[in-house]
């Protein structure tokens, strides 16, 4: 593309150079710098199947007490999702306590992202941490469809 | 009802794939009749469609919960005005939407072209059909709006309370007016390779066309943005959630297209490239809504894992395909006897700064789609983090902020490097003073931030100059003209032109909005007792009293607060957590004091009451966060001015045209 | 039920009516497409007295010593000359076709 002191062959290899390296400094940044968390699900965590260490635990909300600004903070039973959809009664559950901002859709029955720490088969909640996942965007909520 | 609606679907799906059938036996066999009747089939869709949506429509105001997407989507107490977005609010109603907008626009562009473009019409008929066929057939038989309940509930689901808000009504259909309006450009692009018709007319009609969706994808995302930050109450307005990234994907490689056009409309350079970037720039709107009706990504958004998913992967693979063999296929057609002769020359600019723009793109991308990569090959599920995509907003933001100021100066084809550091000599030296007072002012604890806004001010007086020397320049070709005349000749000689600066200005006053909140914010929880006041960040925040106002739709509890500054009280804010009586659903409703002459918002949301009498309040100072509204209003004026119609421009294409027709004998 | 489906009969007859009246309309001569070779010269034409124009608003403007101004002057001032050298090679025009209006 160039002519004159510069051929086209040399910005080709610029433009290639460039793209593979943001596609290089992506990779690098996503799985060694810590661009991601990993996520585990509740029953990774009952059963003692997550690693320990910092993770974005996501979970359905099935019941909560007590105020996350208060001292003793906001007790939360998680169970698992899937398991909370198949049989919302027998699902095992994990209580962690959280303290800080509770965003405002946050209700038992919701699913949540929470970020914390895994000890064993107990996770540590970080404060100001909890997200709720909005409602259903694209299915039925309450009265399926039958054709 | 039903009925009416399926089978108005179903009339809908036979005419989108009557007329891309119709158009290419029409060009083959050379009849214009069968090309006029494929076009028409395409009005004769869009008809079908609103009469669908009609039916949609009056099932939903008339409360019909026959039909399962009214009956999860709406109830009796959703207040009137928000009841129309439960169109939208479904997979199904938001499928029909698309098709309402697609085969829409498909019947204006066709019928508008119809006489300046019959050599692309049959090709342009045929793509335009193909997507109007597929959305047709998804709303017919995989997610339709028609389908109904066993049995019928006495009332709906309703929306969700977040949802009822007049931001909510905007801005859906501004982003579907944008994904769905970046089928014309792509149409246009591959019906014009196929027929070899690449000459300037497709160009002007594809630059128009990308526009449009362009400014409603920019606008739509910052209406979302406002809702979020108005309704969710983290007192911010962007969480590069899967569901932001894929308006924002598409809108980058449009960017990068609107500013690379240009190289080609005046050097003939970059045919194979901006060909692409049309194609890819459809391509990656599919990605998009894919990503947000499948299940495939983890958001905050929650979504079913829906069959619909995989029909949009097949589509995604049939228009990848098409694009990439119409593409190789003609690439004759797109040879450019040009080349960039100098690295500093306005040409070079728009391709490094297309570069950066794709480059971000795809940072994005990957961060969105590298959680269900991971998933799949090494089943382990991760989450891509915000500081991810801030870095890459960081290292490709600030060199696309410098190209926004370098473009405007240099010349077409070659600038001499003294002239460019002639003309630069002001806006450095602006942002080199404009640094060191941020630094001085203690605004350094964000290195990135105190460079953007630096780079912000280097744009403005490079435009500011700009400005200044072309209607001097004016002024002297025609002397004795005032300067604000001058000024208003300037850019109505040149529309695109100063409109596109405007647009960077618009730019330049969201990017002073975004690094203001995201680097100088300030946020602090505090407990407050009646009658107790509280310095934070200048306000003195001071707890009147708790009340509990019930309404017919919902209980609340405020904090009713008096904010003080200078010792006066001057407003009183009310934060509260509200229950929804029908729905169960809780909200917050977040209490916000702009400030007009710092652009800041004092912003408090009520965070619950961890003893008797007290409330816990999370308050934020969001500098300059007004800013980005503003920003909106701008962006509109910008586009308003580049693309107000020019007669002189109109004319030179009318008059190469005629000169090039001749009549079959 | 029978209002759905009296008008969904009216919109299938509108629709066939909208999409079958050209088929009916006796077949017409078929205009010629403009000449690609022509067209191309012609944006190539316009393309270089357009750069010439911006030339002078930018020279004016500074952003352009008066040597480099004048060194693009004649490049683009060539492509302008090559353009009509090669337009005015073409066979003769046919008489024009269907004029196209502006439209901006």
């Amino acid at each position: 593309m160039l002519q004159g002191p510069m051929r086209g062959s040399n910005i080709r290899l610029i433009v290639a150079l460039l793209v593979a390296s943001t596609l290089g400094a992506a990779l690098i940044y996503s799985t060694v710098l810590g661009g991601t968390i990993a996520v585990v699900q509740v029953q990774q965590i009952l059963s003692d199947k997550a690693s320990a260490g910092d993770v974005r635990l996501n979970g359905t909300v099935v019941s909560h007490e007590g105020d996350a600004s208060s001292t003793s903070g906001m007790r939360i039973q998680l169970a698992d999702n899937a398991a909370y959809s198949h049989d919302a009664a027998t699902a095992r559950k994990l209580t962690i306590v959280y303290h800080g901002t509770v965003p405002s859709a946050f209700r038992d029955g919701r699913a949540i992202l929470i970020d914390g720490t895994v000890q064993g088969n107990s996770f540590s909640a970080r404060n100001d941490s909890l997200s709720t996942k909005c409602p259903s965007k694209y299915s039925s909520t309450s009265v399926a469809p039958t054709q | 009802m039903e009925l009416l609606g399926r089978g108005a679907l179903l009339l809908a799906l036979l005419a989108a794939v009557y007329a891309p059938a119709a158009a290419i036996v029409g060009a083959r066999t050379h009849d214009q009749r069968l090309i006029a009747s494929a076009r028409r089939a395409l009005a004769g869709c869009f008809v079908c469609v609103v009469v669908a949506s009609g039916v949609l429509v009056t099932a939903i105001v008339r409360h019909d919960y026959r039909f399962a997407s009214v009956a999860n989507h709406s109830s009796r107490e959703v207040p009137e005005p928000y009841l129309i977005s439960s169109f939208w609010s479904s997979q199904e109603g938001s499928l029909l939407l698309w098709l309402l907008v697609l085969s829409g626009l498909s019947a204006l562009v066709t019928y508008q072209h119809r006489r300046r473009s019959r050599e692309l019409m049959p090709y342009l008929v045929a793509f335009l059909g193909g997507a109007c066929a597929f959305f047709a057939f998804a709303t017919s038989f995989v997610a339709s709006p028609f389908n109904t309940v066993a049995q019928v509930p006495r009332d709906g689901a309703g929306l969700v309370p977040s949802l009822q808000n007049p931001y909510m009504l905007i801005h859906p259909p501004l982003l579907y007016l944008g994904y769905v309006g970046f089928t014309v450009p792509f149409a246009f692009a591959m019906a014009a390779l196929v027929s070899g018709r690449t000459d300037g007319r497709w160009l002007q009609a594809v630059r128009r066309w990308t526009l449009v969706p362009w400014l409603s994808l920019a606008v739509g995302m910052i209406l979302g943005a406002k809702w979020a930050y108005e309704e969710i109450g983290w007192g911010g307005f962007w969480g590069w959630d899967p569901v932001e990234n894929a308006a924002l994907i598409p809108w980058l490689t449009a960017t990068a297209f609107l500013h690379s056009v240009i190289v080609q409309e005046k050097k003939g350079m970059l045919k194979v490239w901006n060909v692409s970037l049309v194609a890819l720039t459809y391509v990656l709107c599919i990605v998009g809504t894919f990503l947000t009706r499948s299940g495939f990504t983890s958001s905050i958004h929650t979504f079913v894992v829906s069959s619909v998913g995989w029909w949009f992967v097949g589509y995604i693979a049939i228009v990848a395909a098409v694009a990439i063999i119409v593409i190789s296929r003609n690439l004759d057609q797109l040879r450019s006897p040009h080349r960039i002769d100098s690295l500093v020359s306005r040409e070079a600019t728009f391709l490094f700064n297309n570069l950066l723009f794709v480059a971000l793109a795809f940072a994005i991308l990957w961060g969105v789609l590298f959680p269900s990569i991971s998933d799949a090959l090494a089943g382990h599920r991760v989450a891509t983090q915000s500081p991810y995509y801030d870095f890459f907003a960081v290292v490709f933001g600030l060199p696309l902020l410098l190209l926004a100021g370098i473009g405007p100066v240099v010349a077409w084809r070659r600038s001499s490097l003294s002239g460019v550091v002639q003309a630069f000599r002001w806006p450095f030296a602006s942002a080199l003073a404009a640094g060191a007072l941020l630094v001085l002012l203690g605004y350094a604890s964000s290195v990135p931030g105190v460079v953007a806004l630096s780079l912000c001010l280097f744009v403005t007086v490079t435009i500011g100059l700009e400005l200044a020397r072309g209607t001097a320049a004016r002024r002297r070709l025609m002397p004795g003209t005032s300067w604000p005349v001058a000024l208003a000749q300037l850019v109505g000689r040149n529309r695109r032109r100063y409109g596109g600066y405007v647009v960077h200005l618009a730019v330049m006053i969201g990017v002073v909005a975004i690094v203001g909140t995201s680097a100088y914010a300030t946020s602090r929880t505090i407990e407050l007792a009646p009658g107790q006041m509280v310095q934070f960040h200048g306000y003195g925040l001071k707890l009147r009293g708790i009340e509990s106002p019930i309404t017919r739709a919902y209980i609340s509890t405020e904090a009713v607060i008096d904010v003080y500054q200078g010792g006066h009280r001057v407003d009183t804010l009310r934060p509260s957590a509200r229950t929804y009586l029908d729905s169960g659903e809780p909200t917050k409703q977040v209490a916000i004091r702009p400030l007009l002459r710092t652009g800041e918002d004092l912003y408090l949301v009520f965070d619950g009451s961890p003893r008797p009498g007290v409330v816990s309040i999370k308050a934020f100072v969001n500098p300059l966060v007004n800013l980005l509204w503003l920003s909106a209003i701008v962006l509109v004026l910008g586009f308003a001015i580049a693309i107000w119609p020019d007669p002189r421009t109109a004319a030179r294409l009318a008059r190469r045209t005629n000169e090039a027709f001749a009549r079959a004998r | 039920m029978l209002l759905g489906v009296v008008v969904l009969l009216v919109l299938a007859v509108v629709v066939v009516a909208l999409v079958g009246w050209p088929l009916v309309r006796e077949r017409t001569a078929e205009t010629t497409a403009p000449d690609a070779r022509r067209l191309a010269l012609l944006e190539r034409r316009d393309a270089a007295l357009q750069a010439l124009q911006e030339l002078e608003l930018d020279h004016q403007a500074g952003k352009l010593t008066d040597a480099d101004a004048e060194r693009e002057r004649v490049t683009l001032r060539d492509e302008a000359v090559a353009a009509l050298a090669e337009l005015e090679s073409l066979p003769p025009e046919q008489p024009a076709g269907e004029p196209v209006r502006p439209r901006a």
